[in-house]
């Protein structure tokens, strides 16, 4: 019987409107909560595979020198990127997804189990090489990079809607190559502003280092103040 | 491929909320799915068909998709618009000051169960 007015009809509809990744939220916001208490401003970095995330990172770190980094790796497999950055004096913690297309929130939070924040301003979490599945997984951080190569075309903004849509950063990399294709430097620029007006777009080549002392003054910038001394 | 993610979240959200009205069976899951959500339905459908009868109060459930459109609207002006071939600028004062307010949702939007 129905509790609402004794008939015998035994069906029920229930309004819900929850978001279907909740759980994930409720994660990335314990996560965010997590780096402020550190004070430590992290970037999520997305792009295909290749595009020069862990390049990008390394070539960064050089011009962040006294900057407290910290780097989690997402791959399916393998810790050679974790490798990578650890061979630059960076702590640095992977993560496997095992086959998963994606990091997500509770992964993120595990592995802050692993990579004490003591010292540590800026964290860079190194999304899984995929244009498509991580857009939909928030993970806490403060913002989100998108990384797009050169050799990668000048026609994909439009075609991963929604890695451009939520990302502060466009990062352009691998300028050294725009010589040997063709590739329209305005127009990529062009189709992700018009995408996402709010983008700061930055072209680098990770390789040159063309490009990257402006990327890491601003990224200095968006670091929070150290506690004052004596505090 | 991420829809298997999406799927075993909405199950698990789907469970919780079916245990809590003291569900026997669901008989129905209704999602709202936004176009540049970045999930595509048929995949999620095809995830729902395989998950689903592996838990017991969603055995016999069906799922209902509700595909939404982009929608935006402009903090310039003020006013709504449908973007286009994903150009969110808008339309009628040319401001690139605007935000999605729909298109962009994986919700769970009601349950039909067997109580």
């Amino acid at each position: 019987m129905c509790d609402e007015c004794g008939c015998e009809e035994r069906n029920r509809v229930v309004e819900v409107g929850e978001d279907i990744l909740k759980e994930n939220l409720r994660y990335a916001a314990h996560n965010r909560q997590h780096l402020d208490e550190h004070g430590v401003f992290s970037v999520e970095l997305i792009s295909a595979p290749g595009s020069g995330k862990t390049s990008l990172i390394e070539a960064l770190s050089d011009h962040l020198a006294g900057v407290g980094m910290a780097v989690i790796e997402g791959d399916i497999e393998t810790a050679r990127d974790a490798e990578r950055i650890r061979a630059k004096g960076i702590p640095a913690f992977q993560l496997t997804t095992g086959g998963a297309c994606h990091l997500d929130a509770r992964l993120v939070h595990g592995a802050f189990h692993h990579l004490p924040l003591n010292g540590v301003r800026l964290l860079f979490i190194e999304n899984v090489g995929n244009l498509v599945c991580p857009a939909a997984f928030q993970l806490g951080a403060h913002q989100r990079w998108v990384i797009l190569s050169v050799p990668e075309g000048d026609d994909k903004p439009a075609k991963y809607p929604r890695a451009f849509r939520e990302a502060s950063v466009f990062i352009l990399n691998k300028t050294d190559l725009l010589s040997h294709m063709e590739f329209d430097l305005e127009r990529v620029k062009s189709e992700a502003l018009s995408l996402n007006p709010y983008l700061r777009f930055f072209a680098v080549s990770a390789r040159t280092g063309q490009g990257i002392p402006e990327l890491a003054e601003y990224t200095k910038g968006l670091l929070k103040p150290l506690p004052s001394a004596g505090a | 491929m991420h829809e298997v993610t999406v799927c075993d979240s909405l199950l698990d959200l789907v469970e919780e909320t079916a245990r809590k009205h003291g569900a026997k069976q669901v008989i129905s899951v209704r999602v709202r799915i936004g176009e540049i959500s970045g999930v595509v339905p048929e995949l999620l459908l095809h995830a729902f068909e395989v998950l689903a009868p592996e838990r017991q109060l969603t055995r016999k459930a069906s799922l209902v998709m509700d595909r939404v459109k982009p929608l935006a609207r402009c903090e310039a002006c003020g006013k709504d618009f449908e973007p286009t071939d994903y150009i969110f600028i808008c339309p009628a004062c040319g401001s690139g000051k605007t935000k999605l307010i729909a298109g962009d949702e994986l919700s769970l939007d009601r349950i039909e169960m067997e109580v």
